[in-house]
């Protein structure tokens, strides 16, 4: 596939960037594109721009979010600018428009997406302040002013082919959307168009893993294939006889239940609720039985508990006056209770897993005493060693002397004695591994009795117990704890705590339901199965079926092959995409010994292993998620062969000193053919590197400087970037006499070094203006 | 390899044609209650089997034919299989024939399977399900 580069973006009355904004990007080989803005200035919403121009969707704080800062981003922000609005005269127009230019190959595609609004009365409510602001309302999914209404969308897709002088004569597609699935599909857009806050989440769900390995790599092309030929094709036409019918029906009824479908091919849901975040968000429903309706639930687990992570997180930051203590021994309690609780889970997994795998030979200590007791008496009446046997026949034969002195001449019925001793030792080899075995029994488990039964099981018991006790213990007092903060709290903490509660209750009847439906799809696929071994039977004896049964059989043949063909494929593409994560990974990372281990399974669930062999993957911190999704992305686009630009919303938002300088050191080589623009705030890119004490001799030196430096680092001894860094910022008017306060735009700016005085001296990005 | 992992059957018999069986053991492997939950059918059957045979149940030929792949029996397991096979027949080259060897350890794991099936199952709800396992093995071992 060509490859692909954004050549510019221009935004006008989007969100809050006032007016138009332009910016141009430049290709790898000049170098990298920053963007560079404060936070709540706007860098979030530059992403959902160019997520709105290319697929009508914004993936960031979309609705209710709230910043570090604590002001909520698009919650109370029309899609329309609102300044724009404001000086938009009732019933005129107000055009939003987002146009971002790519060029693929040689030919360039102007990708425009238009929203005009028709601007009437429109509605205000009064504020505590005094102040009056807009009522908005959603209208098919767009927040705008109540009292507007949306007169046109429009979505148009230009190219110009190499050598036309302009898109004047170019092809309009008529289906735009068509034209952009083809330069990247939107579930691949988030891959590509990389959100901090999807980056930060991004490993607690094995979703994104699985829709990232398989969809990209295009995996579900075979599967989905082979699917087709299972439901379709390996079910034979009705019409032979009533028995064959009869179990036509009853293969296609389980192939219902399977792909929860009804009997006109149309999904079928069930009436129970998905579990949503925002309460304002429309109803979906959860399917009503098989594949869709376990991975509905698997998805709804993810969600619920990262939705128990951010309570957890909302309550240690509430607002209780004079309660600091309260929070701060709810914060210690609460992760103490995490740890806790999944220390006791391992310690009882390992507990059974012991159980299971030594009590059998607990229960067999009879046997196997009897057993070496056989063995021994084997040995003793020289029955073992074979082999010692073998080689006693052997000296016997070259010495040609029998054991009573006598001669052992050929063809002698005292030499066939000995050869026909030593021929019926073959095949008895096997019988001195058994002597081995008996001897392993005896040292490792006889012997040592006692020791063994400690080690499997008498600690492993005591140590579950001891966590379960201690899990129990901190759980009551965090429970003491919530009922304070619920009342302390006020209304917010009672519904935190309630809403925790709820959903605690929610993870446990959704981990039931998602056995429940594994059972039932097992079930579903092993009568199925049982079904058509019985219908292949009936149609070849039926002798005007015998054409369709051998069809039936070459597709079941080609059904085999494509599984077989699926299996080995994702098989060696998930192979390699975990070989080169973990490669991108401990590059990235600052100290790379502190995970031995990486892994992608089968089932694409992840472990990442610490040193101790515990999987870390659902504990990242912030920083060390962003880095894994990097590392990842990076690892996925390879097979991709969709070589599309990555735009990465901070980077290294939440990375500490050590991770963020080396960050700074490993992006400028970091994909080396792909594109790179990236949204950054000072904190992670002039800011100087906040000196860390675990790493005194960790230089400061803020990422700017790392990436445009020559020459070499004394702290790490890897080259410095020395590439060029095309910069724009971000600038929100921020002086409330101003008509434009609260609006953003962005310029073309540069990196100047600033030393006004002591408290005023490091790097900045200032506009060329 | 040796000749005993060659000759090792591909297919192992639990005595999945006994729709009550099988369906027993699907529950045990993927009830929440089972300590089996989410381990393979061997594990249940090995553990059948050391019930069965250290509590001197009589060996019972399970109906129907292998549907366990070999595959799933460990190196471990089937040196519990031999020990097994060589007490019953109080004879150590038993131990060098697989078929022979699994065959006698089928008996076993078929007889045992419905009361560790009953003890696991019929326990009370709030019994976990390491107590529950423990509980079987102290019957025996202890």
């Amino acid at each position: 596939m060509d490859e692909i580069k954004i050549i510019s973006v221009e935004i006008e009355n989007f969100r809050q960037y006032y007016g138009n904004s332009k910016i141009d990007f430049i290709p790898r080989d000049e170098g990298f594109t920053v963007i560079f803005g404060y936070n709540g200035e706007g860098k979030s919403n530059f992403l959902n721009a160019v997520n709105w121009c290319l697929y009508q969707y914004e993936p960031h704080g979309v609705g209710d979010e709230v910043t570090d800062s604590g002001h909520s981003e698009n919650k109370f922000l029309p899609i329309v600018n609102n300044r724009c609005i404001a000086e938009t005269k009732d019933g005129t127009v107000a055009t939003i428009k987002v146009d971002v230019w790519l060029q693929k190959g040689t030919t360039v595609y102007s990708i425009t997406r238009t929203l005009k609004i028709l601007k009437h009365n429109i509605e205000t409510r009064k504020l505590a302040s005094g102040t009056e602001e807009p009522i908005l309302i959603d209208i098919d999914g767009i927040r705008i002013p109540k009292g507007c209404e949306i007169l046109e969308s429009r979505f148009v897709v230009s190219e110009k082919k190499d050598g036309a002088s302009d898109f004047q004569d170019t092809l309009r597609f008529s289906e735009p959307e068509n034209m952009v699935k083809e330069i990247l599909p939107r579930q691949l857009s988030q891959y590509f168009l990389l959100d901090g806050e999807f980056m930060e989440y991004f490993w607690k769900s094995n979703k994104n893993i699985r829709e990232g390995i398989e969809q990209i790599s295009q995996l579900h092309l075979i599967s989905g294939a082979a699917d087709h030929v299972e439901r379709v094709m390996t079910i034979p036409t009705k019409g032979f006889s009533k028995d064959t019918n009869d179990l036509t029906d009853k293969m296609r009824a389980f192939d219902r239940i399977i792909s929860s479908k009804d009997e006109n091919g149309v999904e079928s849901f069930s009436d129970e609720p998905m579990y949503k975040i925002d309460p304002q968000e429309s109803d979906s429903y959860y399917h009503a039985t098989g594949e869709p309706r376990l991975q509905d639930i698997d998805d709804d687990i993810d969600k619920v508990n990262n939705r128990l992570i951010d309570i957890s997180d909302e309550i240690r930051k509430l607002n209780i006056s004079g309660q600091d203590k309260l929070k701060q021994d709810y914060a210690e309690l609460d992760t103490k209770c995490i740890d806790l609780e999944k220390k006791y889970l391992q310690a009882g997994d390992t507990f059974i897993f012991n159980l299971i795998k030594y009590g059998p030979q607990l229960m067999l200590t009879d046997a196997i005493k009897d057993c070496i007791e056989i063995i021994q008496k084997e040995i003793e009446i020289g029955g073992l060693p074979v082999k010692y046997k073998r080689l006693f026949a052997d000296s016997l034969l070259d010495s040609k002397t029998c054991v009573c002195h006598e001669s052992l001449e050929p063809g002698h019925e005292r030499t066939k004695h000995v050869k026909f001793f030593k021929d019926g030792l073959v095949g008895k080899e096997e019988l001195d591994d058994i002597a081995v075995l008996g001897d392993n029994y005896k040292r490792f488990f006889i012997e040592r009795y006692d020791e063994f039964c400690s080690d499997k099981f008498a600690t492993p018991r005591k140590q579950h117990l001891d966590l379960l006790k201690q899990y129990n213990d901190n759980d009551q007092k965090l429970a003491g704890i919530k009922t304070k903060i619920s009342s302390a709290g006020g209304q917010e903490g009672e519904s935190l705590i309630e809403e925790q509660r709820t959903l605690q209750d929610e993870v446990k009847k959704l981990n039931e339901w998602k056995t429940n439906t594994i059972i039932e799809i097992k079930e579903s696929k092993k009568s199925r199965g049982d079904t058509k071994r019985l219908l292949d039977k009936a149609l070849k004896n039926n002798s005007k079926a015998k054409r369709v049964a051998h069809e039936l059989e070459t597709w079941d043949r080609l059904r085999d092959l494509l599984d077989d063909l699926l299996n080995s494929l994702k098989d060696s593409v998930r192979e390699t995409i975990t070989k080169n994560t973990w490669e991108n990974y401990q590059s990235l990372l600052a100290n790379p010994s502190e995970f031995k281990e990486f892994t992608i399974e089968s089932d694409y669930s992840v472990h990442l292993n610490d040193k101790f062999g515990n999987n870390k993957v659902r504990n990242l911190s912030a920083g060390q998620s962003l880095l894994m999704t990097i590392a990842f992305v990076a690892a996925i686009r390879e097979p991709t062969g969709y070589k599309f630009p990555l735009i990465v919303d901070s980077p290294s938002g939440k990375i500490d000193g050590p991770n963020n300088h080396n960050i700074g050191m490993c992006l400028p080589n970091f994909l080396p053919d792909a594109q790179l623009a990236l949204l950054v705030t000072n904190k992670e890119y002039t800011d100087f590197i906040s000196p860390d004490p675990d790493t005194p001799s960790l230089p400061i030196t803020p990422v700017c400087k790392l990436f445009d430096s020559n020459g070499t680092c004394e702290h790490c001894k890897k080259p410095f970037g020395n590439i060029k860094v095309q910069h724009w910022k971000i600038i929100k008017d921020g002086n409330e006499k101003s008509d434009n306060v609260g609006n953003s735009e962005i310029k073309s700016a540069k990196l100047e070094y600033v030393d006004t005085d002591e408290t005023h001296r490091g790097w900045m990005v200032a506009t060329n203006e | 390899m040796s000749n005993f992992d060659i000759d090792f059957p591909q297919w192992i018999n639990y005595g999945n044609s006994n729709k009550e069986i099988a369906s027993q053991m699907e529950e045990l492997i993927t009830k929440q209650w089972s300590p089996f939950n989410g381990q393979k059918m061997a594990n249940v059957f090995i553990f059948c089997m050391a019930y069965g045979f250290a509590k001197g149940k009589k060996p019972e030929k399970p109906p129907g034919s292998g549907s366990m792949p070999g595959s799933a029996f460990d190196s471990e397991m089937r040196n519990h299989m031999k020990c097994v096979s060589i007490c019953e027949k109080k004879d150590l080259e038993v131990a060098i024939n697989a078929n022979e060897t699994v065959k006698i350890c089928e008996g076993y794991a078929y007889a045992g399977f419905p009361e560790v099936y009953d003890k696991i199952a019929n326990s009370d709800s709030k019994i976990l399900p390491q107590t529950r396992i423990e509980t079987l093995i102290k019957e025996i071992s202890s």
